[in-house]
């Protein structure tokens, strides 16, 4: 049940046809844990923040530098030096006290990301392919969807995950380009917010989501593309033999 | 002598678009899409190579073998690496990616 102060804020959005307070009530029960508090964190915890998504878990390692915040607008300079997850749960409840922040801070690893998991649905807002990996088993085993979102200069990819529906990360990754990448802070916007509106859909039951497509945005050009992704029936992780 | 191009069919000039990755367009001059004579994903690679040398390195490492950070589609639909010998059409679109990590 929504309280007159969550339909007073929410109201924009409940006036969305097929949204509905029933719709608001999903995202209130929802659990989302945001793997990643760096630059495609922070439009993806802003947006399910200010969306109303009841209970946000925030799990990232690392201190806020001077050289993040080009792209990570959820921490303010005055932060350099915070715990990411600290300055990100000052923000997100700044943003929307109506919430629950959960916030972890811990380097996520195969020994530890089923019990950072739980049964929330898994953003991966990562900046490594190992990280990836991890959450890409939690995925698997938990049968939990997974928003998955990649960045390099001014170029971005997206993509949802449905374990035994769709690719898994293992399918689509073998190996990435090595080495610390470019990256202007408007690209994790734009492909942030496309993993924000996944999450949203897939709570809400509502619209098409990228199972099986990856969208690449190239942002020198403006273009969106899409290809159709497969399967490797020979996936470590995903493939027949397993 | 008039000579036959080997790509020509039934006079009609068989040419595929490849589409290159933003990160390698320093390679290709800048250029994001490149028209290529040829009829499948392995020859238009060749081809690639042939006007743009220096593209070689993101596509083979110093072993000769191709990265597994590259993938293929060919008009939208992903193709394995035994699939490179597949036949095209005229018109068709074959896509480079690079896998990419930032966050």
């Amino acid at each position: 049940m929504l309280t007159e102060q969550e339909r007073a804020r929410y109201n924009r959005q409940i006036m969305m046809p097929g949204w509905d307070e029933a719709g608001q009530e999903k995202l209130k029960n929802a659990k989302v844990m945001v793997a990643g508090a760096g630059g495609l964190g922070s439009p993806v915890l802003t947006y399910l923040a200010v969306a109303g998504i009841g209970k946000i878990r925030v799990v990232d390692c690392d201190v806020i530098e001077l050289s993040n915040l080009n792209r990570q607008m959820l921490h303010p300079d005055s932060n350099i030096g915070k715990l990411k997850v600290e300055s990100a749960r000052e923000r997100i409840e700044a943003l929307n006290p109506d919430i629950t922040v959960e916030t972890v801070n811990t380097k996520i690893t195969d020994g530890n990301v089923l019990d950072l998991v739980e049964d929330y649905l898994i953003v991966d807002a990562m900046d490594n392919l190992q990280a990836r990996y991890c959450l890409n088993k939690a995925s698997l085993e938990r049968s939990l969807p997974l928003f998955h979102g990649a960045v390099y200069g001014l170029e971005g990819r997206v993509t949802t995950i449905l374990p035994g529906e769709t690719p898994c990360i293992r399918c689509l990754y073998k190996d990435v380009l090595p080495g610390t990448p470019p990256v202007v802070g408007v690209t994790p916007g734009v492909i942030g917010c496309i993993q924000a509106t996944e999450v949203l859909k897939y709570i809400l039951g509502m619209g098409k989501l990228l199972y099986n497509r990856l969208l690449i945005f190239d942002g020198l050009n403006t273009i969106f593309n899409k290809v159709k992704i497969k399967k490797d029936p020979n996936c470590d992780a995903c493939g027949s033999s397993v | 002598m008039h000579v036959v191009h080997p790509y020509k069919t039934r006079g009609t000039r068989m040419s595929i678009n490849v589409k290159i990755p933003m990160i390698m367009r320093k390679e290709t001059d800048w250029q994001g899409e490149v028209e290529m004579p040829c009829c499948t994903p392995e020859e238009s690679l060749d081809e690639l190579l042939k006007r743009f040398p220096a593209i070689k390195k993101w596509i083979y490492n110093k072993q000769d073998e191709m990265w597994d950070r590259l993938q293929f589609y060919v008009n939208g639909e992903q193709i394995h690496n035994h699939e490179m010998k597949r036949p095209m059409k005229d018109g068709d679109e074959l896509f480079l990616l690079l896998n990419i990590c930032g966050g």
